[in-house]
């Protein structure tokens, strides 16, 4: 059992959001942000690209520029760089963009920057589609979900791409995915990126009632089904090699984890058993790699 | 319902912590878009709404966690002055539905209950002041329900008395529950404890059936208690229920010792409650081999499965579906006919009938027979005093326990019908409560209990598997020929470990959770207290959600209801 009471305390109280967020109600993408500035602190400057987040960035109580969609992985090398020419050490640039920005429309400035090992963090707050112009399908998009362009008679059909495969491939000093359904590994994970130099990479899972046709209240619960039920484990990668996987405490099958979702309602047995055996098999080649990263 | 819900103040809308600036800045006022709002509700753990004496055991095993034996004592004390006891011989249903045990296996409530009233008799019995009263009370009766008003109102300090028939003070606890579950040394000293604050016990006086109250009343006691509880054993009505050798269970248990003779005898025992089972393995200590006879089977009996199955495990053998009809004496030796039985429908209590079978019954042979079927009270008291009984020949009360005669209250068995400890001790708070009303002239106390937390209302992400810290008990050969208590009691350690377990259903312990997962920011810190800010609580409910404790709920907002 994680011990809240003594932990909550030493989560920073200040906040870096200000009141009167323009999110959806039990948005998982504001909670995530407001989880991740709370360990960053005041010492940061914030580039983001359209995506839910330019909504709500105007309420951020710390620098913020907005790119093109492209290019968030640009700024951030050039933010970086203009603060290092000024002898500023101190700041950390963190780059923002949702699941667009990042597995289609700006991977290519983001692969960039990696191979450049621009010294910064980017966040990816994944949410599984283009949700603020309408719930379109990406690349992000799971295997089977409804979306405003894949709609029940022709739902998508391919994976949700391997952002993280991609991004060991890059041999990228530090990568993590996260989940707001594990808050104090989140913060663990932005802490131990602020230690490291170089570019690194944090895949946050961040529910969108909306577009995942969910209530409300379940972004943190969805979050935390999404990892037991090993659909988005929790894992880091130190240089593209060396893993290190979390092992739920408590497993559900991904049908508990489908089933309170909108998204996922047209999914018969058939497909739902297909989901499991890909995600079965997808964990085991994650293991895998935790056990063979030895290799030197 | 409604005064159960603690509505957060409109004051709240523009609390002092958010800077004004903060507010007037801000955009949006983004609460505006709410439906529904976070309600904190005062709520019920399942344990303190199924104990009979209404103990809040969230907020004492809050203090064991800390190691505070005293401050729990003080929790416990306000509704139990006396846990070692109950802690012993209680049934304990606090843990029959204790969440817990959908998730592991319910807290061990009556052991650290035990442990804190072994506490409290260790700490020096100084008698407090407290401001002493006229007004004299008499108490008939010295079993849990007689005592138990008897220190609530000696603490409000009205000199009372306790008249008790027998040579003992203390009623059943002394004279039907066995030694070897409530030790007699723990009972003196918390009889002992008991009188601390001047209350007085009588003993050996009982108050005459003719004209008892009227003397009483006669002698300046302003109003009495009857808590005379059931004390006479049922007749099994059979054939020879005479004979040399039949002796009453609940006569039994007040003086097994004087039975030594029966060491090697066979002694049956006849019904499948509490004092049946107490009586064989009472007799069992004498060195007999009891044998209960039940007419139904075990899934019918009334006496406690816990209690049951340890004297099965000490090697007490029982009959089922065998129900007495005649006794009879034959070389010396008692002679129990019974007839076969099996069960029928279910009859008004929910457990099946017995009925007698075709077929031939047959005989147990016998060195003494226990009727142990239930007891009564002997109502003739009430009668001839002029107080009003109903249909079981109860004490006729009301809920305020005023019986059909001014100033005459009745708690325990004789006005609730027969109990258990913790309900008598229940009754009894409550007879000292409207005693005190009834003298003083005051008001009564509002009682407030919230609606009971539900398992599904529990968040288990947040608590993992523990084991239930069980206490050692005596081994069953020992337990053959000595009187020494079965039950030890837990170490301080393992309290203070299993007081960890509890879930606190329903109780905010400031774990900030909601805090900690609201999107919008607007659950509040402010020093100890969590807040919401309604200008920015935009109603997703993910702190109702992920509240571990089912405290936060969430209610349509009205101004978006059709009127």
């Amino acid at each position: 059992m994680r011990k809240l009471k003594q932990f909550n305390t030493q989560i920073a109280s200040e906040e870096h959001i200000s009141p009167g967020v323009m999110a959806c109600p039990g948005c998982g993408g504001v909670l995530a942000m407001r989880l991740i500035l709370k360990v960053l602190g005041k010492d940061v400057i914030v580039t983001t690209c359209p995506s839910c987040n330019s909504g709500f960035a105007q309420n951020y109580t710390v620098p913020s520029v907005h790119a093109p969609f492209a290019a968030v992985a640009s700024w951030a090398s050039g933010i970086r760089a203009g603060l290092d020419m000024l002898g500023d050490t101190k700041t950390t640039v963190l780059a923002v963009a949702g699941d667009g920005g990042t597995f289609d429309i700006g991977i290519q400035a983001l692969s960039a920057a990696i191979e450049r090992n621009e010294n910064f963090i980017f966040v990816c707050y994944d949410n599984e589609a283009y949700m603020t112009t309408g719930i379109q399908r990406s690349s992000a998009t799971p295997l089977g979900a409804w979306t405003a362009t894949t709609p029940v008679a022709n739902p998508k059909g391919e994976n949700k791409k391997r952002i993280m495969d991609i991004m060991a491939a890059h041999r990228i000093p530090y990568a993590a995915s996260a989940s707001i359904g594990y808050p104090e590994d989140l913060i663990y994970k932005v802490k131990r990126a602020m230690q490291i130099r170089g570019t690194r990479f944090l895949h946050v899972l961040s529910p969108c009632p909306i577009g995942w046709r969910c209530s409300q209240d379940l972004s943190v619960k969805l979050s935390r089904m999404a990892v037991e039920s090993k659909i988005f484990p929790l894992f880091e990668i130190v240089n593209g090699l060396r893993y290190k996987v979390q092992r739920p405490q408590h497993e559900i099958p991904v049908s508990e984890y489908l089933r309170l979702q909108g998204r996922f309602s047209h999914l018969d047995a058939k497909s739902i058993d297909k989901i499991q055996h890909i995600t079965d098999r997808e964990w085991r080649r994650l293991l895998a790699k935790e056990s063979t990263a030895t290799i030197k | 319902m409604e005064n159960n819900k603690v509505v957060l103040p409109d004051s709240l809308l523009h609390p002092a912590y958010l800077e004004p600036e903060i507010i007037a800045r801000a955009r949006r006022k983004t609460g505006e878009w709410r439906f529904l709002r976070p309600i904190l509700r005062n709520r019920t753990p399942p344990c303190s709404g199924a104990c009979p004496a209404g103990i809040d055991i969230r907020q004492y095993l809050e203090f064991v966690r800390k190691q505070d034996f005293g401050e729990a004592w003080k929790i416990i004390e306000l509704n139990n002055p006396m846990p070692a006891i109950t802690g012993r011989v209680c049934y304990h249903p606090c843990e029959v539905d204790c969440n817990r045990k959908g998730l592991d296996s319910a807290l061990n409530i009556h052991s650290i209950e035990r442990s804190v009233g072994d506490f409290a008799l260790r700490q020096s019995s100084r008698r407090p002041k407290v401001k002493a009263r006229k007004e004299k009370v008499a108490i008939v009766g010295s079993g849990p329900a007689g005592i138990t008003c008897g220190y609530y109102l000696s603490k409000l300090g009205y000199p009372t008395t306790v008249f008790e028939a027998s040579s003992v003070a203390g009623g059943m606890l002394a004279v039907g529950i066995p030694e070897y579950r409530l030790p007699r040394k723990i009972l003196a000293k918390q009889i002992e404890f008991l009188q601390r604050f001047g209350l007085e016990i009588k003993t050996c006086m009982a108050v005459g059936n003719e004209k008892g109250l009227d003397d009483l009343f006669d002698q300046g006691y302003l109003a009495v208690l009857l808590a005379t509880g059931y004390q006479k054993g049922r007749q099994l009505n059979i054939a020879g229920e005479n004979l040399p050798g039949v002796i009453q269970g609940i006569e039994f248990l007040a003086r097994p010792a004087t039975h030594a003779q029966w060491r090697n005898k066979e002694v049956v025992v006849i019904g499948g409650g509490n004092v049946a089972i107490d009586s064989a393995r009472c007799a069992l200590r004498l060195g007999a081999r009891p044998l209960i006879l039940y007419r139904r089977s075990r899934k019918e009996m009334p006496a406690n499965e816990e209690e049951a199955q340890a004297a099965l495990d000490e090697g007490v053998r029982i009959q089922f579906l065998a129900s007495p009809v005649g006794l009879k004496s034959r070389n010396g030796r008692l002679v129990v006919q019974c007839e076969q039985m099996e069960l029928g429908q279910k009859d008004g209590s929910g457990r099946k009938q017995a009925i007698a079978a075709k077929g031939p019954g047959f005989e147990v042979e016998a060195d003494a027979v226990i009727p142990a079927i239930g007891q009564f009270t002997d109502a003739h008291l009430y009668t001839a005093n002029g107080i009003e009984t109903d249909g079981q020949g109860n004490v006729a009360v009301d809920e305020n326990l005023l019986t059909s005669r001014k100033g005459v209250f009745a708690a325990g068995d004789c006005a609730t019908g027969p109990a258990t400890v913790a309900l008598a001790i229940g009754s009894g708070r409550k007879a000292a409560i409207s005693i005190d009303v009834y003298l003083s002239g005051k008001e009564y106390p509002v009682s407030k209990t919230g609606e009971i937390v539900q398992f599904e209302q529990m968040n288990l992400a947040y608590f993992s598997r523990q084991p239930r810290q069980e206490g050692k008990s005596l081994a069953p050969s020992a337990r053959a020929t000595s009187f020494a208590e079965v039950a030890e009691g837990l170490s301080k350690a393992k309290v203070v470990k299993e007081a960890g377990r509890c879930m606190e259903c329903g109780g905010c312990n400031k774990c900030a959770n909601c805090w900690l997962f609201c999107p919008d920011g607007a659950v509040l810190q402010d020093g100890a207290q969590l807040k919401v800010a309604l200008e920015f609580c935009k109603g997703c409910g993910i702190c109702a959600q992920e509240c571990p404790r089912g405290v936060i709920a969430m209610e349509e907002e009205t101004k978006w209801q059709v009127q």
